[in-house]
Formats: structure tokens, C-alpha cells, sequence
């Protein structure tokens, strides 16, 4: 279930950048496909019912409801990526909004 | 204590973070963390390194092969020649090139797939604060949403391997996939193609690498074609060599776009009248030939192209943007006749030129006849007759290129006439000293092919596992 909802914004970002050519919604489409990729993730390591992957004095009990700790650890990573190319992007669209006085890339045209 | 090849990486962050507080003498700091590099690369062994005590597929590892050495020399080198060229420009942009340093030479090295992703995505942020250096934001924003996006795909397709096969160690992978039902393997596979498709410049994804490449000047020019793009070339024969299982339809795929990347990067090329845009559409097209031949089972040919584009743009784009900078427009009304004035430049440009084409006693001859001879072996007929055909379509413009730069028939008429562009200073010696040591490189590899392909051999053990197109079906 927790895929399905991954994959549907996944897809939702995907048409938010085929449909717009606004700069800033086509960073927020980004990042919403970025938040499906991130949960779709999170989902590969779930277990229900699962625990904390932390060692304790409990751990020969514990062991073996522990959900996968690595596709956290990639997601963990994958978020700082993604906030660094938010933020890149972001000063991108504004400097071109002070060139052009617009964050619409139609009314831009070419840049030759 | 240079004995790691760990230092490749973490040499250039140090660097990095220093170069931010020391201004002063970044420039510096940037020339000798690449010539550490080198010491690093000559010192360090060859083999799998641990890193932190954790082996896998517990931790990440590095692997330094021959692959990788050979890959690793061609950057450091270049990257050196190429930032003493463009040292005023360098100067600006130093803590992000050792940053996209870090990134290159981490992407060469690891050993992990999710790592790789990470450095990808290093490498991308890199390029795209360095192509703001054209002063076109409006093409860093396209390259920057269509990088992101692919990496996003890439990212799916390692976190897919890794619920398949519960591993992410790049080594031996293929053999994990290959194993799966085709229904699972194919999804993961597409998406990693896909996600590579970007950074080499991949029909349908390439329009990026026509406005920046096409706008470049002689820091990113240099920088995107000759480092970059071979180096993801590079990490896509990895790729291709330990990962990636070509069913029918992922081999199909990526051969298609590869053919289409080759043939209408060329077809583009020829039609342009502004020296930086041809330059553009040849480099995409042959990174789609680069491609080809690492799909068709002929890394040697994948490699030998690889090298051999890199050298030669590296010239080409110095020199094209050298002179584009100095007489103001890079359309070829413009720079007709230009080498008249400059006719050191003129004979590396046209030794690069010359070497790109694939003319008799360059390096590029040896490499396209070894894509040839290599494709022939496969059964595939039409595949050395596409890349002939194409490769008649370069030379045509090539040499309509090199005739009007050179302009022999008119010289002395357009010099009589005043009909030259007056002459401008483009470089400085030591500037040209540079592009000299390029051409001398390129030439020397051409009359010595032997001796070079030698060396390459010994990457044969990397190549050893190598996968045809829907082999992976038959496991």
C-alpha cells in the first residue's frame, strides 16, 4: 500500500514537469517525485509490526523484527541530495527572475 | 602514506573546504591536489579497499583496477592541462571543481552501487553550479531538472537491485540479476539506463548538451567534454561490464537510442554554421558511438573512443573557445580564416580534428577500426555500415571546418583585401604551450597504438564477465 502511494506521486511529478513551464512548480513536481522515491524507499525496508534497528540488551529477541536499516540510511542521503539540488535550483530561478522578470520559461524563450 | 587510494577522494574535499578559507591560494591548492592525485595513482595498489573494517556487502568498497587506472589517469591529466588553460576562470570556480574531483574520482572507484548514485549526484551539482560559468541560466535550470530527474530513476533502479539481490556491492552484481526472472530484472535495468541516459547525452534526453555545450566557454567547454563526458562514459562500461543484464528489450533500447544519439548527433553537427554548436552535436554523437560499442560486446572499441574524444575535445574546445572569446562569435563567417593569424593553434585544432574523423596514423583510426572489426564479429552487419556511412558525414564537416578556418585558397586574397578578421590575441604562451602538449599527447598515442594498446590490455580481467545484448535472457 505504502508503494502504491510512493509510485502515484512519483507519477504526479512526473506530470507536473511535463505540464508546466513555471520554474517554481517545476522545482516543487521535483520534489514531490523526489518524496515518492524517498517513500517507495523507506517502504523496501518495512516490516510490520518491525522495530527500531538500535542494539540493546534485549537484542536476541529483538533481532529478528528488525526492519531493514538501509534503505532509511539511503533515503537519509537521498533527502540531502535533493534539498541541495531544491536549493540550487531555487537560486537558479531566481536569478533568472531578475534577468527576465519572470519564472515562466515560455515567456523566456531561447537563450542563444 | 600516499599508499591509499582513498587519498583520490579525500584529497580534493580537504582541499575543497580549505580552498574555501584560504582564497588566496586556491588556484594552488587546486594544481597540487592534482598532482597528488597522480602520486596517489602511481603509488597506491591495485585491488579492493575496505573502507572503515567493514567488508562486503556490509560497507562500501573501492576497486582500482586497471579499468579504473587507466580512466583516473585520463582525468587527473586532462583536468590539469585543462585548468592551467582556463586559469582565470579556474580561479573562480575552484572549491566546486575539487568538489566535482571528489565526485569523479569516487564515482570511478566505488564499489557500491548506492555510492555511485551518490557520487553521480556530487559530480551533477558540480557541473551544474560550473555551467552558470556560460552565464545562460536558463540552460543550467533544463540541465539541472533533467539530471535530477534521471537521478531519481537511478536511484530506483539501485533501491530495486537491492530488494531483488540484498546486496548493492557493484562487483559480480550482473551474475545476481542475471539469475532473476526477466519480469523482475527488467525494471531495475531501464531504470538504471535511464538514469545514466542524461550524462551521456542520450537521445531523447541530449538537448541539454546542445545549449551547454553549445554555449561554453574555455573552462566548461574543456571541462564538460573531456573530463565529464569520459568519465561517465567510463562508469557506464563499468556499469555495463558488472550490472547492467541486457534482456531483448533493455539491449534493444539502449542500442536504438544509442544509434539514434550517434547518427542524428552527426546529421545535427553538419547542418550548423557556428563552430561551438557543431562541437555540441559531435560530442553527443560520439558519446552515442561510445555507447554502441559498449552495448555491442567491444569495450576495447568503447575505450579507445572514449580516450580519443576526450584528447581531441579537449583541443578542440580549447582552441574553439579561445577564439570564439577573442573575435566575438563562434559563426563561421566570423572565424573564416583564423588560423592564418594562428597557425599553432590551427595545426592542433586540425591534428584533433583530423584525429576525431579517424584519418590514417591517429588515434581515432584505431579506435573506429577496432569499433568496426569488433561489431563485425557480433553478426550485426548494418551496425559497421551505419557507423561508416555516419563517420563520411563527419569528415564532410570536419573538413568543411578545417578549410574555412584555414581558408588556403583565399588567404592571401583576404589578406590583400582586408577581408581577414583582424588579428586578436587568443592566447598566451603558456596557454599555448598547453594545447601543444595536448596535440603532442594525441599525436604520439596515433603513431604509437601499439605500445598504448598494450596497456589497455590489461583491463581485459575487468572485462572478462562482459554480457551481449540478451544474454541475460539465456541465464
Amino acid at each position: 500500500m505504502i508503494q502504491f502511494a510512493g509510485i502515484a506521486l512519483i507519477l504526479i511529478g512526473i506530470y507536473g514537469l511535463m505540464t508546466t513551464k513555471h520554474m517554481i512548480k517545476l522545482i516543487i513536481a521535483l520534489n514531490v517525485m523526489e518524496l515518492g522515491a524517498n517513500i517507495f524507499i523507506i517502504s523496501i525496508g518495512f516490516v510490520a509490526h518491525g522495530l527500531a534497528p538500535i542494539y540493546t540488551a534485549d537484542l536476541p529477541n529483538q533481532a529478528f523484527s528488525f526492519v531493514d536499516p538501509l534503505p532509511q540510511a539511503m533515503v537519509l542521503t537521498a533527502i540531502v541530495i535533493g534539498f541541495g539540488v531544491s536549493a540550487l535550483g531555487l537560486v537558479v530561478a531566481q536569478n533568472i527572475y531578475k534577468k527576465h522578470g519572470t519564472y515562466d520559461l515560455s515567456e523566456i524563450g531561447g537563450e542563444e | 602514506m600516499m599508499g591509499s587510494i582513498i587519498w583520490l577522494i579525500a584529497l580534493p574535499l580537504l582541499a575543497a573546504f580549505v580552498s574555501v578559507v584560504a582564497q588566496t591560494y586556491q588556484y594552488g591548492l587546486l594544481v597540487v591536489t592534482l598532482l597528488m592525485n597522480l602520486l596517489v595513482l602511481f603509488a597506491a595498489p591495485q585491488g579492493l579497499t575496505i573502507i572503515g573494517g567493514y567488508e562486503p556487502p556490509f560497507g562500501i568498497s573501492l576497486l582500482f583496477d586497471q579499468y579504473a587506472l587507466i580512466a583516473l589517469l585520463l582525468i587527473q591529466v586532462l583536468l590539469l592541462l585543462i585548468i592551467v588553460l582556463a586559469r582565470p576562470l579556474a580561479k573562480n570556480y575552484t572549491p566546486v571543481i575539487l568538489v566535482m574531483l571528489a565526485g569523479l574520482n569516487g564515482m570511478l572507484l566505488t564499489n557500491d552501487l548506492f555510492n555511485l548514485f551518490v557520487m553521480i549526484e556530487i559530480v551533477s551539482i558540480a557541473a551544474f553550479i560550473l555551467s552558470t560559468a556560460n552565464g545562460k541560466l536558463t540552460h543550467t535550470f533544463h540541465y539541472l531538472i533533467l539530471a535530477t530527474v534521471s537521478g531519481v530513476f537511478f536511484l530506483l533502479g539501485t533501491v530495486l537491485v537491492y530488494a531483488y539481490t540484498g546486496i548493492l556491492v557493484v562487483q559480480g552484481l550482473m551474475m545476481r540479476l542475471a539469475s532473476l526472472p526477466v519480469a523482475l530484472s527488467l525494471i531495475p535495468m531501464m531504470l538504471l539506463i535511464f538514469g545514466m541516459a542524461v550524462e551521456l547525452k542520450l537521445v531523447p534526453v541530449s538537448s541539454w548538451a546542445k545549449n551547454i555545450y553549445g554555449q561554453a566557454n574555455l573552462l566548461t567547454g574543456p571541462i564538460f567534454a573531456a573530463v565529464l563526458a569520459p568519465a561517465f562514459g567510463f562508469v557506464f562500461g563499468r556499469m555495463m561490464n558488472e550490472v547492467i543484464v541486457l534482456h531483448s528489450l533493455t539491449g534493444y533500447t539502449l542500442l536504438v537510442m544509442a544509434i539514434s544519439t550517434f547518427v542524428l548527433g552527426e546529421l545535427a553537427a553538419y547542418r550548423q554554421t557556428d563552430l561551438l554548436k557543431t562541437l555540441a552535436f559531435s560530442s553527443i554523437g560520439q558519446s552515442g558511438l561510445a555507447v554502441m560499442m559498449f552495448t555491442l560486446g567491444a569495450p576495447w572499441a568503447g575505450i579507445l573512443l572514449l580516450i580519443n574524444n576526450a584528447l581531441a575535445k579537449s583541443i578542440l574546445y580549447g582552441v574553439a573557445t579561445g577564439v570564439t572569446a577573442a573575435y566575438g562569435n563562434a559563426s563561421m563567417g566570423v572565424l573564416k580564416g583564423v588560423f592564418y593569424h594562428h597557425r599553432l593553434l590551427g595545426v592542433a585544432f586540425s591534428l584533433a580534428s583530423l584525429s576525431l574523423v579517424g584519418i590514417p596514423l591517429f588515434l581515432g583510426f584505431f579506435a573506429k577500426v577496432s569499433a568496426v572489426m569488433a561489431i563485425f564479429s557480433t553478426g550485426l552487419i548494418w551496425v559497421p555500415v551505419i557507423i561508416l556511412l555516419t563517420a563520411i558525414v563527419e569528415g564532410a564537416y570536419v573538413m568543411r571546418w578545417l578549410l574555412q578556418l584555414w581558408s588556403p585558397a583565399f588567404e592571401g586574397y583576404l589578406a590583400s583585401k582586408k577581408e581577414l578578421p583582424q588579428k586578436r590575441n587568443v592566447f598566451s604562451a603558456q596557454q599555448i604551450l598547453v594545447v601543444g602538449v595536448l596535440a603532442v599527447i594525441l599525436f604520439t598515442m596515433g603513431l604509437m597504438p601499439q605500445r598504448f594498446v598494450d596497456a589497455l590490455q590489461k583491463t581485459q580481467p575487468a572485462m572478462a564477465q562482459y554480457e551481449m545484448v540478451g544474454q541475460g535472457e539465456q541465464q
